[in-house]
């Protein structure tokens, strides 16, 4: 297929070409400079390495080694070839948390397709706006396979009859036994797109960000030196593969550092919270990444009866990532599993984003990640960050996201581009070893996020105190919710389908609740009229249903307003900081 | 006790602890989760607020959407015990 994305050329990374392996330390890993290119030469010369183990949903472990990764994977891309898949063809997965999924997406850079994972059809949700969902993207994007479960196969076949659009279903291909087919991985051009992680987009578009096979296992080498990453390290995670820190952290990176990966599904995860410390116990795990909600969840809802037996003294680094870190969250999980032997040294913490594959920060291992102390009202006000003694009155805990990863370098800017000093709040843009090539068939975007000099501007807020990075905000609105980004457009434009709700006349922004350790969404609605509660009652359950249905997320917080009551701009748009703060003032916050 | 206390207790749970909306009315066969008001993440927290409130131990296997999407699911789930 033809690219028409307008590729970004000025970054370093054309510098980093064939050089990943440059990091000290690490030059017993493979060297090989294509993502499927480390698995084929990892089973070369370990076969029988444990690779991972999937927990099942069933609670059985499959234990996966390295001549099972490969010949899962070739299966895979030999069923790809088959149906007409070829070199640079766009692959994508519709499928549940799974080997088949892991299988599928190697089998697709096997063959020099470009894969990319598609979020879970979860549970509770309705198929045909989801099935709806693929379909777009599959006619936007030209994408030329599916790979999914035999459940949808026969709807999405229906559904995508007159796109050129094969279909394929995992449990085929896993039911095969016997030989291995023939194929021989392609020889990929280590500078091309690797793969697609898609990213919620403002306008509803979801933002296909573009990376590299050097740009992926420079971001993975530079994960390795920070948390050095040993002979001995076991990897635990629940994390979704759609999900940078699932895809890259629990799966890529202990693929290359030549280490074991324990692998859960995030769905039976959120509903047993117990199973991931139950595997640190069984697997001795050592290494795990999370976003800060998920300690909250850890610490509050696992039953003091499904703790017995566990035994948290391997563990011995785990990332809060993903989302901003509260330290009361760490506290909390301190409190309820240091018993268990849990040492707070593991605590550390990173910031990152997939724009540059994973990580841009991450604070030293052993040690907890160090808190900065700061005088709030300075903070937002004079964007300043003036330390003052720890838990005085007005004071800030401001967790430390750490130095940059070697490969990648940050500036904390003003608005006119100028570096400030240290304790300066500003603009954080960095320029790397592993920054993505632009956005999928999106180059007036990619343009957008890029200065000239090839430094990509993060849209987030930050500060530099003794050399470490530390994050105060996101820019451009963006509410994240357990480690997901959600767009306020994405929001007040499903609100707009509401009877009652008059048209454009809705905001969306994040609350922090502490308990539950991330942003909740609230939405400020105006209504027509004077509806009566039954007619508000309806109004709300719609919007709920909605908004969980399309955005994936459940409302914190629904206010149904009379008159006019929206914050907006001279310009006629939603002033959403300022809509906010009328929130505060007016309601108090959360209920 | 008896099954309108447990509902009652349960509706008052959610509305107060996880959507933040005391105002708001649920119904007995509403679909809470499948319908979008909240999500499987409160399953967890149910699980524990149950055990809490009613001594009921639910074990994470029977926390699921099919198992309690409704009012009238979760205070059956605890009123069997």
């Amino acid at each position: 297929m033809t690219q028409s994305t307008r590729w970004h050329s000025a970054s370093p990374r054309d510098e980093a070409i064939l050089e990943p392996r440059r990091h000290p330390g690490v030059d017993e890993l493979s060297t090989a400079q294509t993502l499927h290119g480390v698995i084929v030469d990892r089973a070369t010369r370990h076969p029988n390495q444990l690779a991972m183990v999937f927990i099942e949903n069933s609670g059985d472990h499959t234990q996966v080694s390295t001549q099972d990764l490969l010949d899962g994977s070739l299966r895979f891309g030999a069923a790809l070839r088959d149906l007409g898949i070829e070199d640079r063809d766009l692959v994508i997965l519709v499928m549940n948390h799974s080997l088949g999924l892991v299988y599928g997406f190697i089998g697709a850079l096997m063959i020099g397709a470009i894969p990319s994972i598609f979020p879970d059809l979860t549970e509770r949700l309705d198929t045909t706006p989801y099935l709806g969902n693929v379909r777009d993207k599959v006619a936007r994007y030209g994408i030329r396979a599916v790979i999914t479960v035999p459940e949808i196969k026969g709807e999405l076949e229906e559904l995508l009859a007159d796109l050129n659009c094969e279909v394929l279903v995992a449990e085929e291909v896993l039911a095969q036994v016997g030989k291995v087919p023939d194929l021989i991985p392609v020889e990929a051009d280590p500078l091309a797109t690797a793969f697609i992680q898609y990213t919620s987009g403002t306008t509803g578009v979801p933002k296909g960000i573009a990376l590299s096979h050097v740009a992926t296992l420079n971001q993975v080498l530079s994960c390795y030196h920070a948390i050095e990453m040993q002979d001995d390290d076991v990897v635990v995670s629940w994390l979704p593969f759609y999900h940078d820190m699932g895809l890259i952290g629990s799966f890529w990176l202990p693929i290359v550092g030549e280490v074991p990966t324990v692998i859960m599904s995030p769905f039976k995860w959120v509903r047993s919270p117990k199973m991931l410390l139950h595997a640190f116990t069984q697997y001795r795990g050592t290494l795990c990444w999370m976003p800060n909600f998920a300690y909250n969840h850890s610490a509050r809802f696992i039953r003091q009866r499904d703790l017995e037996g566990v035994d948290l003294s391997s563990w011995r680094l785990v990332l809060n990532g993903s989302e901003p870190v509260l330290e009361s969250s760490h506290r909390i999980f301190v409190e309820r599993f240091a018993q268990y032997g849990f040492r707070e040294s593991a605590l550390v913490t990173g910031y990152g984003m997939a724009e540059n594959v994973l990580a841009i920060s991450i604070t030293p291992p052993h040690q907890r990640a160090r808190i900065d102390w700061v005088d709030r009202e300075k903070l937002h006000k004079e964007r300043v960050a003036i330390p003052v003694e720890p838990g005085s009155d007005g004071a800030a805990e401001i967790v430390s996201n750490g130095p940059p990863v070697l490969g990648t370098q940050i500036r904390v800017v003003d608005e006119t581009g100028s570096d400030l000093p240290e304790r300066q709040v500003g603009q954080v843009i960095i320029n790397s070893y592993c920054l993505f090539d632009g956005y999928y068939m999106q180059p007036e975007l990619t343009d957008e996020v890029f200065e000239e000099a090839g430094w990509f501007r993060t849209g987030d807020l930050g500060y530099f105190a003794n050399g470490e990075l530390h994050v105060i905000g996101r820019a451009k609105d963006l509410i994240i919710v357990g480690g997901k980004n959600i767009q306020p457009q994405e929001l007040e434009s499903v609100a707009n389908e509401i009877a009652g709700i008059r048209t454009d006349r809705s905001v969306a922004f994040g609350i922090l609740d502490e308990k539950q350790g991330t942003d909740v969404v609230v939405m400020v609605c105006e209504v027509r009229g004077n509806p009566s509660d039954e007619e508000r009652q309806a109004m709300k359950t719609e919007l709920r249903r909605l908004i969980a249905e399309r955005v994936k997320v459940t409302l914190g917080d629904v206010r149904l307003v009379q008159g006019r009551w929206l914050v907006k701009t001279t310009s006629g748009k939603v002033a959403r900081e300022e809509s906010r703060n009328k929130y505060l003032a007016e309601f108090g916050g959360l209920r | 006790m008896d099954l309108t206390e447990i509902k009652t207790k349960l509706k008052q749970f959610i509305v107060t602890e996880i959507i933040n909306d005391p105002d708001y009315t649920i119904e007995d066969e509403q679909s809470l989760i499948k319908g979008g008001v909240i999500d499987s993440f409160a399953l967890a927290q149910i699980g524990v607020y149950v055990e809490e409130e009613f001594g009921i131990y639910i074990p994470d296997d029977d926390l699921t959407v099919e198992n309690l999407d409704t009012i009238n699911q979760m205070a059956q789930r605890v009123s069997q015990g």
